[in-house]
């Protein structure tokens, strides 16, 4: 609590114990509050340049998993596409009948 | 390409990725990710006390009003205060009008009364919504890293499907390169996530730690508190001033015979105000003491990672479930 924000409470405290005046004690209550919340933001204001670089890093690796994720799925297309290739190439009566298909995946990929 | 050319380049490959990845083999991914993770899904929790930070201001001006807008000498009906100003300066207890009610009324009008509340809330949300969102992405990266394989090992089957009876594939060892290789790329891919996630931890973690502080440890120069959890605290006291405020002004007044029983149900409220602020209080405690541990367990992270100590790593996992998750649970409760 502030020096103020304490003052301001304490005698919000003081008026009410004594009875004397109990709106006063309530408006220097609310004061207390306001005065409370307004060096809440200052305090946070402070650090919005530290809050604005952790966001900055967490862009970073926001990107670092789409590129990530996105370099595994492409290596694991390609060795799939590889192993459907090899398993027709295996069960053909005639493994050049395949070469065909290979020339239009390769022509997809290259594309 | 014949089996031994391939048995020969998958050698090769795999003692080029041992060499490429044993750097970095120790960081327990998985760990991290539960790590991160966790406190990401916390976002709820951790957002509780800087949204209650309004909702505190909120009750305070209801207990206000009725201690105020009070007439002498009269039993009060305890939810009224919740309720909108009466018109017309009357009072919410209708026995009377109040000197200056119309002054009173405007004073304590919640929109104007809290605005400095409802900013100051706001920034506290999106300071805690900084920090768990970068623990999100962390976490993603970490889980993203925990990609297993790329399929190579069906790609070796395919290969043993060419010639079953080829010598080599006859002995059972392209199954087992196959699965060797597709050992290296989920180990490629893994320091791959540990490369981009360390650069990325270290540079963070003074950033962290020095937000964390502003939400649970700042102090000003003199010594006085300087952070959220202390505001917080602050705006529970006038809270609850003002609640007590509400039943001396009221129930105070009360005159001695048949209106004085009738109170008996308004003190046994005002305990239980009382103990549902103290709930509060207490839910501060769990506040800072998660938000303590997160700090630390970044700051292990950051030092594992920045000095290729990674034996702690694993351990981060273990610490935070034995000892974050309680206080964050016991957070969720307070604000339930």
């Amino acid at each position: 609590m502030s020096a103020l924000s304490t003052e301001l409470y304490n005698t919000a405290q003081s008026l009410q114990s004594n009875g004397q005046n109990p709106t006063a004690a309530q408006l220097f209550l609310l004061a207390a509050a306001q005065e409370n919340a307004q060096d809440a933001s200052a305090a946070l204001a402070a650090d919005a340049n530290t809050a604005t670089q952790i966001a900055t890093i967490t862009g970073t690796v926001t990107a670092q998993v789409k590129r990530l994720a996105q370099d595994i799925s492409k290596a694991q297309t390609v060795v799939s596409i590889a192993t459907n290739i090899l398993t027709v190439i295996a069960g053909a009566s005639n493994p050049l009948a395949v070469v065909p298909t290979l020339n239009t995946i390769v022509g997809e990929l290259s594309s | 390409m014949n089996t031994k050319a391939f048995l020969k380049q998958s050698l090769t490959a795999l003692l080029l990725g041992a060499v490429l990845t044993a750097c970095n083999q120790s960081l327990d991914l998985s760990a991290v990710s539960a790590l991160a993770t966790s406190v990401a899904s916390s976002n709820d929790t951790l957002l509780a006390i800087p949204e209650d930070f309004y909702g505190s201001c909120v009750r305070q001006i209801g207990w206000s009003r009725g201690a105020v807008l009070t007439p002498q000498n009269t039993s009060v009906p305890v939810d009224a205060v919740v309720n909108a100003l009466p018109k017309e300066n009357a009072t919410l207890f209708g026995r009377a009008s109040v000197p200056g009610a119309a002054m009173l009324a405007a004073t304590f009008d919640v929109t104007t009364a809290c605005a400095y509340n409802k900013a100051a809330s706001e920034q506290m949300v999106a300071v805690t919504t900084v920090l768990t969102s970068y623990f999100a992405a962390i976490g993603k990266l970490a889980a993203t890293g925990t990609t297993s394989g790329l399929g190579i090992a069906q790609l070796g089957t395919a290969v043993s499907g060419l010639d079953p009876n080829a010598e080599f594939n006859k002995s059972g060892k392209t199954a087992a390169i196959a699965g060797a290789l597709d050992g290296i790329a989920s180990a490629f891919i893994a320091a791959k996530a540990k490369d981009d996630l360390a650069p990325d931890v270290v540079a963070a973690d003074t950033l962290v730690g020095k937000l964390i502080d502003r939400l649970i440890d700042d102090k000003n120069a003199d010594g006085t508190p300087d952070n959220v959890a202390n505001f917080y605290l602050n705006q529970l006291n006038y809270e609850r001033a003002a609640m007590h405020a509400f039943y001396s002004n009221n129930i105070g007044n009360t005159p001695i015979g048949l209106e004085r029983l009738q109170t008996f149900q308004y003190y046994a409220n005002e305990e239980a105000e009382d103990a549902k602020l103290d709930q509060l209080v207490g839910g501060v405690q769990n506040y800072v003491s998660a938000l303590t541990k997160i700090k630390a367990a970044h700051a292990s992270l950051a030092k594992a990672v920045a000095m290729h100590d990674f034996a702690s790593a694993e351990s981060l996992a273990q610490a935070y479930a034995a000892e974050f998750k309680p206080d964050v649970v016991a957070l969720s409760k307070a604000f339930k």
